[in-house]
Order: structure tokens, then sequence, then C-alpha cells
């Protein structure tokens, strides 16, 4: 601190007062922000997943249920039991009313059971039990979305924040928290990081493999991280491979046999021995009949055709947005990093493809590679830095294309929450702002002057953006549940708060 | 990374450890136990299906005097458990009970599926008294219900007045 300031503060004795002059004198309010921005953007992250959170994606989804059910009977029982569309043995069959006394649709009323049920993993099954145990249900009782939800809340924090920690560490602090805005913000990626599937929790672990890697972490705790990665999916051993292969590029012939030997037996083990636990032979049959299911060979059309992570495409364009500028790090200068986000990227595209029926993709198979092509988003600002460098200037200049985009997907999203009675925009209009952008981004193309001002458009848009995702989830479950019947919760947050309100002034 | 993410990590960690503990460890059989409890509802269950359908239809579905497996199957249905001997090679269907094809009877949550419930029947003809028994039942116990249809069966005199 200099002198002079410290003189003064002497003079005037409370020191809360100059804690407040520091915060606002430009210089250290500027290296606050820089540190701590991220916070802000996941805080805000957080908030925007929480708002009505019970609502969309529908409450009692299906695929939730599956893990919730499984959890709860494997927990209390020892026995893992739940719906399934597998085939299944004549003594697996094992049927159930379910109470639906906590939602009042009646889309889930009567629900055909499977036990032992082994269509997934038992790591995400076991958390859900024993949070649903934790908040007094038990099976097949189904607790309220906005309360099973909740763990998800907390996981998509954790990854939004290994997100931002990998790209930083590889392009840098302002391009990783464009990469972490825009994923925040994303609005179906965010409606998908609420939902309770493996793929949320399969993503921690292989950006945790990812982070230790990168920070060169103790090789146990990477190989902790890949192995919890396969045992919450096997599809999650897509990444074994390939820091294999980094490990031998790197010489590390030692650590990369150790990696690959431990990682293996560590999901072998722990698949073969919940299998025996239960029933051995079912479980064999179970996994003989997954991996030979019907596959398709136009996958990659498929995912770059439908936008969304649920089973329905909804046209947002942030997907591509995200898919497009993720890619782009097959172009920027190789590095060790970008060359492993890379592989790692495409190794999971190739997963999802092996994996998955063509045309009827469960959406949310793609959270793993949306969360990497957010990492690589960052890479662009870093190819563009780079470019710089060679030019001799020092300014960070930013590429056009990205407010543009940026905008446009703005523009697009409009169209996410659309009501019956006006779902289309006022042509004039529409034309107008479109042809605005055009005359904008002429104007930025050509008036070097004008490229200046191209950070604070960034950060407007960037802005406008994260509002305009507020804005969907406050307004989508409204805008498409009202000319038709929605699962709708019963119990909601704003009618517990409302409880909570009652008992306490009453 | 920040502490703070390490924390929720952790939390992740714990709540799956235990829930790992929860289920592959039998301590006291507790385990036991709680299929124990799911296994008196169900009997309950059962046995309040079959009186709400004597009381709608004043009759009873065609039990046997024996001890029969309830399920769909034809055959195979004999079993001998620690709390059962069931001798009959087939088994009574009382899915219809539900009033909806896609619904059932509750299963034994070891040892029943829908074809073979895991649940017995029994039915004393002269004392019109029916026995719903748990053959998976664990830990020694026996675990039934029962019902009588004297008074639903044969209406009271007061009632026929009425």
């Amino acid at each position: 601190m200099p002198k002079s300031k410290r003189t003064r503060s002497s003079s005037k004795p409370p020191i809360q007062h100059t804690a407040l002059m520091n915060l606002w004198d430009k210089k250290s309010l500027g290296a606050w922000l820089q540190k701590y921005f991220w916070c802000i953007v996941i805080l805000l992250a957080l908030l925007v997943r929480f708002w009505k959170i019970e609502y969309i994606p529908y409450a009692n989804d299906a695929d939730e249920l599956a893990y919730i059910w499984a959890g709860q009977s494997l927990t209390e029982f020892g026995m893992p039991v739940s719906w399934s569309s597998f085939e299944h043995a004549a003594t697996q069959w094992y049927w159930l009313e379910v109470p639906s006394d906590v939602f009042s649709d009646q889309y889930v009323m009567r629900v055909k059971f499977v036990k032992p049920w082994f269509d997934h993993s038992f790591v995400l099954p076991i958390i859900m039990g024993t949070w649903s145990h934790l908040l007094g249900y038990s099976f097949p009782e189904i607790p309220p979305a906005v309360w099973y939800r909740l763990p998800f809340l907390v996981l998509a924090g954790i990854n939004l924040t290994l997100v931002y920690q990998i790209a930083k560490k590889v392009f840098g602090n302002l391009p990783a928290l464009f990469a972490l805005s825009l994923l925040s913000f994303s609005p179906m990626f965010l409606l998908a990081q609420r939902m309770v599937v493996s793929e949320n929790l399969l993503t921690t672990f292989l950006l945790l493999t990812i982070y230790f890697f990168f920070t060169e972490r103790p090789l146990w705790s990477v190989i902790l991280a890949t192995g919890l990665a396969g045992l919450v999916k096997l599809p999650g051993l897509f990444v074994l491979p390939i820091i294999t292969f980094a490990l031998l590029a790197q010489r590390k012939y030692k650590s990369a046999a150790l990696y690959f030997v431990a990682v293996s037996l560590f999901v072998l083990v722990g698949y073969l021995g919940y299998g025996a636990l239960i029933d051995l032979p079912n479980f064999l049959a179970a996994m003989r009949d997954q991996s030979s299911r019907l596959l398709g060979w136009s996958n990659p059309a498929f995912i770059f055709s439908h936008p969304g992570f649920h089973t329905k495409a909804v046209l947002d364009l942030s997907y591509y947005l995200i898919l497009f500028l993720g890619l782009l790090i097959f172009f920027v200068p190789q590095t060790k990093e970008t060359k492993l986000l890379s592989l790692l990227t495409l190794a999971s595209l190739f997963t999802i493809w092996m994996t998955s029926a063509e045309q009827d993709m469960l959406g949310w198979y793609k959270i793993p590679l949306f969360s990497l092509l957010a990492i690589n988003s960052a890479a662009i600002f870093s190819f563009n830095l780079q470019t710089v460098e060679k030019s001799k200037k020092k300014a960070l200049t930013i590429p056009l294309f990205i407010p543009v985009l940026v905008t446009l997907t703005l523009i697009n999203n409009m169209g996410v929450v659309r009501f019956p009675e006006s779902p289309f925009p006022e042509a004039q209009l529409l034309r107008m702002i479109v042809l605005g952008l055009l005359g904008v981004t002429l104007l930025f193309t050509y008036l070097e002057s004008l490229k200046k001002f191209l950070p604070w458009i960034l950060i407007a848009v960037m802005t406008l953006y994260a509002g305009q995702s507020f804005y969907i989830v406050d307004q989508y479950f409204e805008a498409n549940c009202k000319d038709r019947t929605c699962p709708t919760p019963t119990v909601t947050l704003r009618q517990k708060v409302k409880d909570l309100f009652k008992l306490t002034f009453q | 990374m920040s502490r703070f993410v390490l924390l929720l990590l952790l939390f992740f960690v714990l709540t799956l450890c235990v829930g790992v503990l929860l289920s592959v460890t039998n301590i006291k059989g507790t385990q036991a136990e709680r299929r124990n409890a799911q296994r008196q509802k169900d009997v309950e269950v059962i046995a309040n299906r079959v009186e709400a359908f004597a009381r709608r239809n004043k009759t009873l579905p065609n039990f046997s005097s024996t001890l029969q497996q309830l399920g769909t199957e034809q055959t195979g249905c004999k079993l001998s458990t620690n709390t059962c001997d069931i001798q009959n090679d087939s088994c009574f269907d009382l899915h219809f009970l539900t009033e909806s094809k896609d619904l059932s009877l509750p299963s034994d949550i070891l040892i029943g599926t829908y074809y073979k419930t895991g649940y017995g029947v029994q039915f004393d003809h002269a004392k019109q008294h029916l026995t719903v028994t748990a053959c998976g039942a664990e830990n020694g116990q026996t675990i039934q219900a029962e019902r009588s249809f004297i008074e639903i069966l044969q209406p009271t005199i007061s009632n026929a007045k009425k």
C-alpha cells in the first residue's frame, strides 16, 4: 500500500473506511475482479440453475426416477429395483404400483419394475438412494423434484469451476472467463445440468482427471478420478487411452503402464464386485445385452443436427456456438494441453457414437462432450493472442465474429420461449434487427477505430446472454405448457417459502 | 482449485461412501429387517385387495385349502423355504384384483417376480379364513396377514333386513 495512503488512513482511524476505499480504488477493483469474477459468474450460474429447478426438465423425468428407485431399493433392501426398457429374463420382472401423491399429473402412475436392475452402474443410484433417505423417502416414493435435484446443483457448481480452472490453466484467465460464461448461461445446457443423470457425475470425474493431469498432481489422484469416471458410467473410460498415450508421449512409460492397469483393475473389480454381490449371472447377462444394443451409423450427423440435451431437439443457438467455437481447438497451434483437449473431444464424440442409437439418442449423453467443447472455446482467444504477439501488437483484440455470434444467439434464442398466442416476431422488426446486426458487423469490419470498443461490446452481449438465460428459465415452462398438459410439480420452492413465512409469522 | 470446491467434492464422495456402506453391509441384519418390514406391508396389501374384492362382489376367488404360491405361472411354483412348504406346482393368479392389466400385486423383494411372487395363500373353507404368507421371510420370522370373511360373505340378519 502506498505510504501516503497509510498516513491518510491513520489520520482517519476506522479501518473499514480504508478497506472500502481500497475496494473502490480502480486498480484494486480491477485486480479483485480479475481474481474473483469467476466466482460471481458461478454464483449467478447456480442461481439460474436453481430458479424453477423443479419445473424443467419436467418433474419425475423417467430417467431420473430410474436412478432414484434403484438407489432407494439398493440402499434399503440391498437389491436394485427400477424400471427398464431392456430385455429381461422372466425371473427379473417385478411389477409394482407407484404412489403418485407427490405430483399432480398422472404421467408416472404405473411402472413395471425389474430386479435386479443393472441398466446403469451403482454409483449414482447409491448417491441418490442415500439422499432420498436423508429427505425421508423410501422405495418407491418419489421425493419432490425441488429436493431430489439439489445434489446436481452442487455438481453443476463443481463442474463449472473445473471448466474454468482447466481453461484458465491452458488459455489464461480472460479466455477462461468467456468459456465459463458461455457454458454457464447456455439455456439448454443449464437445464441439462439440473438433471439426475450419470453424465453429470461422469463429467465431474472426467474434468477432475484432466485438471489433475494438467496440474501434475500425484498419479494416484489421476488414477482415482479416471477410475471413478469409469465406475459412474463405462463410457467415462474414453479418457483412459488418451491419458495413457499422453504419458507415453512424455516418455513416462512406467506411469503409463501403472495408470492403465490400475484404472482397468479399479473399474473391473468395482463392477464385478457389485455384480457378484447382487446376482452375477443376471449382471453378466445385462452387460452382454447392453454391449450388443442397436447403434447408429450416422450419430455424428445426428448430434450436429439435434440441438439440446434431452430427447427433444430445442433450437437453442448457444448449442451450436459452443460446438463451433469448441471445434476450433483443432485449428489452433497445438501444445501439449491443446493436443490432449482435442483428442479428448474427439474421443468423447466417438464414445457417444459407439454407445447410442441413431435418431433415438438421449441428449444428456452429450454433456461431457459439451463441457470439453466449452473449455476448448477459450482457445480462440489464445489463438488470437498468439497472432497478436507475432504481429508485435500488445493490445488484446477480440475476433469480431465472437460478439457477432453471441448477438446472433441472443436474437435466435428469443424463439426458445414461444407463447402459443404469439409464436412469431413482427416481420419488419426482425428484418430490422437482422439488418442492423449486419450493418454493425460491416462497420466494425472496415472501421479500424471502432475495434477498440470490441471488448466492451463483448462484455455487453455476454451480460445480455446471461440475462436472457434467466428469462428463458423463468418463462420456458409457462410458454411450453400453456396449450398442453405438462407434469406439474405440486411441491415447489415458492410454496415452501410461503409455508415457511406462514409458520414464522403466525 | 478453491477449497470450497474440494469440500463439495468431499460431500459427494462421503455420500457415496455412506451409500456403499448402507448397500453392501448388513449391520445387525438391518437390510433383512427392512425387507421383512416390506414383506409385512406386501402381505397386508394382498389381504386388503382380497377383502375389497369380497366386499364388492360378495364372493371370493377360488382359493385352495393348501398353501399355494401367488403368480401367473402354471408350472414350477413349488417352493420350499424356512416358512413355506408349497407342494402345488401351479401358481394362483390374483393379479386381476388390481383391476388393471398394467399393475400387479407385490412380489417378494428377494425371491419374488411377477410370475412367481414368493407369497402364498391358504384358505380355510370351514372358517372362511384367509392367510397370506411371505415365503421369503428372513431371520426366522413368520410374516402373515389374516382375514376372516364370515361377516362379509354371510350378511347379518340386520343387514339382510335392510
